[in-house]
Order: C-alpha cells, then structure tokens, then sequence
C-alpha cells in the first residue's frame, strides 16, 4: 500500500507528464477550454496510459526493436478509435470539439508509457501502477487548466453561467491565453516542488 | 479547383491557422529547438518536408481507399500506419542517400513523435480538402511552423541576455512568449481569404 502511496506520488508530482516531463502538451491546451472537454480527454489518457503499458509488457521480448513502437502507436490509436466512436455516438458535441485531438493523443500517450521506461519494471502491476499515476497526472493538470480557463475565462462551471459573460477574461479561451496559462502553472509548480530540469537548465 | 481557392488555403495554413499557434500542433520541437536559427530551419525544413509528403500520401489514400469502401471511421488508424511508414521510409533513404545532410534524418523520429505531422494530415482531411488544396495546405503548414519557429529562435537570442525570475527560467518563460507571439498572430484571424 505504501509503495502504492510513494508511486502515486511521483506519477502525479515529480515525474508529471506534463509538468515534468512536457509530454501531450497538443491535446492538453485543445481540450482544456471547457470542463467537459477535459475531462474526456483525461479518461481517455488514463486509458490509453493504462492499455499501453499493458501491451509494451506484452511485446517487449517477442518484436525486434525497429517495429516495437509502431506497433504499440498502433494499439493505442486502435483503443483511441473505439473511444472516438463512443463519443461520437453518445457525446457528439464533445466528440466535434475535440475529435481531432484524440488521435494525436494516442501519439504522446505511448511516449508516456515510454518516458516512465516500464520494461525496466519487474512486475507487471508495478507497470500499471506507473502508468496510471501517470495518467491521473495528465487528468489532474487538464482538469486545473480547464477549471481556470472556463471559469475566469469564459464564466461557466460544466456550462452553468456564474457570471456574465463580458466579464469573462476572453484571452484565456484562446490558444494564446492557454500558453500563457500553462507557462504560469509550471513555473508556480516548480515553486512549490522544484525543478525537475534543474541539472539540464545549469549547463 | 480554382487558383483562388488554393491560394486561399496556403494563405490560410501560413498565418491565420498557423499550425502552432492556433491549433497547439508542434509545441514540442517549437520549444527545444529554437535555441538558435539554424537548428530552427533545420527542424522547420525536416517537418516542412514530412507534412507535404504525409499529406499527398493520406489524402490519396482519403480518396482512393477509405471513400470508396466508406471505412471513414477507420481514418486515424490508417493515417497513423501511412505516416509512420513514411517516417521510417524517408529517415532511411536520407540516411543512405544525403549524407551531407545529417542534421535533418536526425530529426525525423522526433517530428513523428510530436504529433504535428499527424496533426496536419488529419485537418487536411477534416477540412475536406482534395488533393491539391490537401498537398498546399502540407507544405504551407510546414512552411508556416518554420516562419513561427524561425521568429521565435530570434526572440529567443534576445531572451538570453534579459533577467528573467527564477522559477519562470526556462520552459515557463518560453511558453509564455510563445502565447505573446501567438496573440500577435490572432490579428491575422480577421482576414478571410475569399
């Protein structure tokens, strides 16, 4: 359980995907203007994380080096397509916003499988472990960005109005506004828990 | 198929929906390798190169196979396989072939794996293009990430010698000139191109 804890932890703080590590930004900054958005989208990189790592246990012996990417890319844009048809079937406004993105998330999904090197790992749930601490991260940053953007930016909580719309801060709804946002968000998380690129920023 | 329309969209692809900054595609290398103005233009011709090639192999593949069979919903697993075979293919013809041009097969892994590429072919074909508008608007996005990338390395040669605050040093600093540059770039927004 405490080992649990401890790889929880570094998923969501010290090795986060976005903020450590600067992976998926893409799907990030397009899928955090609303709530809604994002929280889709973080499922389905929970998911992808989750079924990745699976399969990167599964071929790691039996593929030689050249293929072994592809093929795992392949699997993962396999599960994105299911999650397209499902939205595109039951949540068609999400799916119109953010479809495009999800393809591209399967992309940098693998490469968070990779980045947290899960055949070093011995056991297998160690691996799932990893990965899904890695996914909650994901989903934890979109979330907070999300939160930000829609309520300063446009006035609304999962589409229910607070405050007037001419009072929402119109540039945080734009692709501008979300670099700015996330340039801010890492520079206050390393604030509060360091610098992870602290050697590489010395040379 | 009008010039007109053609235009249109190079236009388009080159300012008012630049890849970077309006649809986050490439944020990746836009941000590790726009240290100086050649590594610039060497990732901005490699991606440049990748998207217009990407682009005419997906949208024959648009027209001639998934249309006709109406497998439209297979779309992005088959992109996907199309442009990660034309990584592999070309990184190693360029291996063998253009030795003299080492820097660029040194970059295409990381082109695929950032996603612009992918990115591009999948709006060509969302956008309805047909071949040649889908084969412009290739190369214009690829064109219109090297202007970005190119404007960015020089802002970045100034941010080298001013203070910055100390946890801003660094990703922060560099994600948020980007957003500057980009809410520059939204004054093209206003123009429509026929």
């Amino acid at each position: 359980m405490k080992s649990f804890i401890n790889k929880m932890r570094e998923g969501i703080i010290s090795e986060n995907p976005v903020l450590a590590l600067l992976l998926g930004i893409c799907p990030l900054l397009a899928a955090s203007t609303r709530l809604s958005d994002a929280v889709v989208m973080g499922m389905c990189a929970i998911v992808t994380t989750l079924f990745s790592a699976l399969v990167i246990r599964f071929v790691k012996k039996k593929l030689p080096e050249k293929i072994k990417l592809l093929v795992c890319i392949l699997f993962a844009v396999f599960i994105i397509s299911i999650f397209e048809l499902l939205l595109r079937a039951f949540l068609l406004p999400v799916s119109e916003r953010i479809g495009m993105y999800l393809p591209l998330l399967s992309v940098t999904g693998i490469i968070f499988a990779k980045s947290i090197r899960f055949e070093r790992v011995k056991k297998t749930s160690d691996a799932l472990i990893s990965a899904l601490a890695c996914g909650v991260g994901f989903f934890a940053v979109i979330f907070f960005m999300a939160l930000v953007r829609e309520v300063i930016g446009n006035g609304t909580f999962f589409g229910l109005r607070i405050f007037p719309e001419e009072y929402g801060m119109l540039v945080l709804t734009h692709p501008s506004g979300g670099l700015i946002l996330l340039g801010v968000v890492i520079a206050v998380f390393r604030h509060f828990f360091g610098n992870p690129d602290k050697k590489e920023g010395a040379k | 198929m009008s010039i007109l329309g053609i235009i249109s969209v190079a236009l388009g692809a080159l300012l008012s929906d630049n890849i970077v900054f309006a649809h986050y595609l490439g944020i990746a290398p836009f941000v590790s390798k726009t240290e100086s103005l050649k590594s610039a233009l060497v990732t901005g011709i490699s991606i440049t190169l990748m998207t217009g090639i990407c682009t005419i192999a997906t949208s024959i593949l648009e027209n001639l196979v998934l249309v006709p069979f109406d497998i439209i919903y297979l779309r992005s697993v088959a992109y996907v396989v199309v442009v990660a075979m034309s990584v592999t293919v070309l990184s190693a013809a360029f291996k063998k072939y253009a030795k003299r041009l080492k820097d660029i097969p040194l970059s295409l892994p990381l082109v695929f794996s950032n996603s612009a590429v992918l990115g591009v072919c999948l709006f060509a074909a969302k956008s309805g293009y047909n071949l040649l508008e889908a084969v412009f608007y290739g190369i214009f996005a690829g064109v219109g990430f090297t202007l970005s990338a190119m404007l960015f390395a020089a802002v970045r040669e100034r941010l080298k010698y001013s203070k910055v605050p100390k946890f801003f040093e660094g990703i922060p600093i560099i994600l948020i000139t980007a957003g500057l540059i980009s809410l520059a770039f939204m004054g093209f927004d206003g123009m429509k191109f026929i």
